[in-house]
């Protein structure tokens, strides 16, 4: 019997999610490098143009989930903005994570939907850096002139400081717990389907997976194999 | 860290040593850019006149000096605070302190309406009374620079209508009335001096004409600026007549809006008063230079000075009455502007060719079409009715008197340069060029408080412009 799965990241989702990654990456890189001067003056040259053209993919791979796939971008948004009395009680524990990697706290988890309380807080935070970082990076490279002084530093200083807490939270918080989630790591980024098997989603997610299951009921539909 | 922080450092033991573009004597890397506090952002790059800056975004940036006009539009634009500038304040706190000395302080127009941000008034406040009280606490006498201005524009005003009488009607003398009096002005001289003229008193775009437009020179009037005359005029008249005081212990201080003004007073031809001073016997001969500007405050360094001294000028009042020196026309109050100066040089060839009696409270006499504002380049044409001698002379009962504002040097020389061909190359319509190197003029010179909403980088902004 085949093994039953549910799509965890639609192909519009990982695209996004990907280029993101890949251009953050080389955006912090070379960002930082240059903010923090840790490399030679031609290399840090070099490095802001690179800043610069991989801010273009970034820009336009938001832009287009934002255009060409609205309602994946609305069904983010409203799972993402939806916050019931499950994602208020996770915080009480933080999901029970402190009790499981150091004995801290109290073990349990209450019942989460797509994403729990904490990725829901994580992605808010990581959205609203990179529509400020999208924002402020390209006044600051085509109209310093129309932000005045203290507006250009204010800029500048939300640029350098929102992407530097963003960029550490991924590597230390993001980065192991997607690697310790590996069948949600799968579904990102292997080539197949983003499928993650009906139980992990169950045991982890039984919020999304009772609607995801009640929504094809109503379609007369099945979960994929 | 402010925005609105300027740093300044001592001058540097070699500053004054002679090398490239620069005389022995000529004050060098007056604006500098520190190294650890640049971020790379690029806007010193945008908004440089002269191209000097070199580094690109993201990288450290570097003034090449043999190239740097001294203006400071880099530096009152650095949103990061990283342009520093050269500041004399303890050197003037020592002289002050010296009893023998008697220190002079050379108040420009602009320095009235910006001192008092400094203090935490708005932007614009007129501080006149409380700046000539603030100061004369702080134990300097006053030179008004715009009794200076005045002096200026009778110079700069009669040298404009002798190139005009020179070149367009080619007379070989000339004669005006001035306040009754009537004065032949020989016109021979004005055979190296072509139409049009420019103006010379603003030291940054003197300098850029140096450095990269050299033919233009002979354009250039031959008057110094207000702040030069004035130096050059408190030690000898002021010094001999006025504060009955030896020359040589006169120490005159400039109080400008611009760092380009530190540069000018180092400039070794300056020294002219001593070189009067010499031949008429009054002071012995030296081989030590004297200055005719000995140094030059910004508006910020005397906002600096006055603090030091626990002197806030906002605690005086404005009444006053005025003394010597401190008595100058509404004329060259407008030096500080945009436009000013040409306006100022407008009214008195309106005076010396129509005959009319300048009045101050008649909106007639203010030419305010030549006024910058927030436009590159304003040109206008001044229709000037003429009295009955000039008819003759010229066959036509009035002149169009034409004239050009240049508001700043814009980047990379972008609004002079086409200005500036076209009187090289003998196309330019114009009579008179006034070119100041600071978008708004002296008032928003390198020197003055630095705005931290604010922004000299008019060009990009030209369809938002008002």
């Amino acid at each position: 019997m085949k093994k039953m799965v549910v799509l965890r990241h639609s192909t519009p989702s990982r695209i996004m999610h990907n280029v993101h990654m890949i251009c953050w990456i080389v955006l912090a890189v070379t960002g930082f490098a240059v903010y923090f001067k840790l490399v030679g003056e031609e290399v840090r040259a070099a490095f802001m143009q690179w800043h610069i053209y991989f801010a273009i993919p970034l820009t336009l791979v938001t832009l287009g989930y934002l255009v060409v796939t609205p309602d994946r971008a609305f069904m983010f948004a409203k799972e993402l903005l939806s916050w019931d009395r499950d994602t208020i009680a996770w915080w009480k524990n933080l999901g029970g994570y402190p009790y499981k990697f150091f004995k801290i706290g109290s073990p349990g988890c209450p019942p989460q939907s797509k994403y729990n309380a904490g990725q829901k807080a994580f992605a808010l935070s990581v959205v609203a850096t990179l529509a400020i970082l999208i924002v402020t990076g390209w006044s600051l490279y085509f109209v310093p002139q129309a932000l005045g002084k203290l507006w250009t530093y204010i800029f500048f200083m939300l640029h350098v400081w929102l992407s530097f807490l963003v960029t550490l939270s991924l590597l230390f918080v993001h980065v192991p717990l997607s690697i310790y989630y590996w069948p949600d790591f799968k579904a990102m980024f292997r080539l197949g389907p983003g499928t993650v098997p009906l139980e992990y989603a169950r045991e982890h997610n039984p919020k999304w997976v009772e609607k995801e299951l009640a929504l094809l009921k109503e379609e007369g539909g099945s979960p994929g194999h | 860290m402010s925005v609105a922080k300027v740093r300044t450092f001592t001058e540097p033991p070699n500053a004054r040593v002679g090398s490239s573009s620069f005389r022995t004597g000529e004050l060098k890397g007056i604006i500098h850019i520190n190294h650890r506090h640049c971020v790379g952002c690029d806007t010193c790059t945008k908004v440089c006149p002269a191209g000097a800056i070199s580094g690109g975004i993201g990288t450290t940036h570097r003034i090449e000096i043999d190239r740097c006009i001294n203006c400071g539009q880099c530096l009152t634009n650095c949103p990061f605070g990283a342009i520093e500038q050269m500041a004399f304040i303890e050197e003037v706190l020592r002289k002050l302190r010296d009893k023998e000395t008697l220190t002079v302080a050379i108040i420009a127009p602009a320095v009235r309406v910006a001192i008092s941000e400094e203090f935490g008034a708005p932007p614009g406040t007129l501080t006149v009374g409380r700046l000539h009280k603030a100061l004369k606490e702080a134990g300097f006498v006053i030179y008004e620079n715009n009794f200076a201005a005045d002096q200026t524009i009778l110079e700069e005003g009669t040298e404009l209508l002798g190139r005009i009488a020179y070149w367009l009607l080619g007379l070989k003398e000339f004669e005006i009335e001035v306040w009754g009096k009537k004065i032949k002005v020989g016109l021979e001289h004005f055979k190296h001096k072509p139409l049009p003229q420019f103006t010379s008193c603003c030291p940054g775009w003197v300098r850029y004409a140096e450095l990269y437009y050299p033919k233009v020179l002979p354009h250039l009037s031959s008057c110094k600026s207000p702040q030069q005359m004035a130096g050059a005029s408190a030690k000898t008249y002021g010094a001999l007549d006025i504060w009955k005081h030896d020359p040589a212990k006169v120490y005159t201080v400039g109080i400008m809006p611009c760092t380009a003004k530190i540069f000018e007073a180092s400039r070794p031809e300056f020294c002219h008063a001593q070189k009067w001073l010499e031949e008429h016997g009054r002071l012995p001969q030296r081989s030590q230079r004297i200055p005719d500007v000995d140094a030059v405050l910004t508006t910020r360094d005397l906002a600096a000075l006055f603090k030091k001294l626990n002197i806030n000028p906002m605690r005086f009042s404005e009444a006053e009455t005025p003394q010597d020196f401190e008595w100058y026309s509404g004329g060259a109050t407008i030096f500080g502007t945009s436009g000013g100066v040409m306006e100022a040089a407008v009214r008195f060839a309106f005076h010396i060719l129509s005959g009319e009696e300048p009045d101050a409270l008649s909106s007639a006499w203010d030419f305010k079409q030549v006024r910058g504002y927030t436009n590159p380049v304003v040109e206008a044409t001044i229709q000037v009715p003429l009295k009955p001698a000039y008819r003759e002379l010229l066959g036509s009962d009035r002149f169009e008197l034409r004239v050009c504002t240049v508001n700043g040097i814009g980047t990379d020389g972008s609004h002079l340069k086409p200005i500036i061909n076209d009187a090289i190359a003998g196309r330019s319509n114009f009579h008179f060029i006034e070119v100041m190197t600071c978008s708004g003029g002296c008032l928003n010179g390198g020197g003055q408080p630095v705005n931290p909403m604010g922004t000299s980088w008019i060009d990009p902004l030209l369809p938002l412009r008002l």
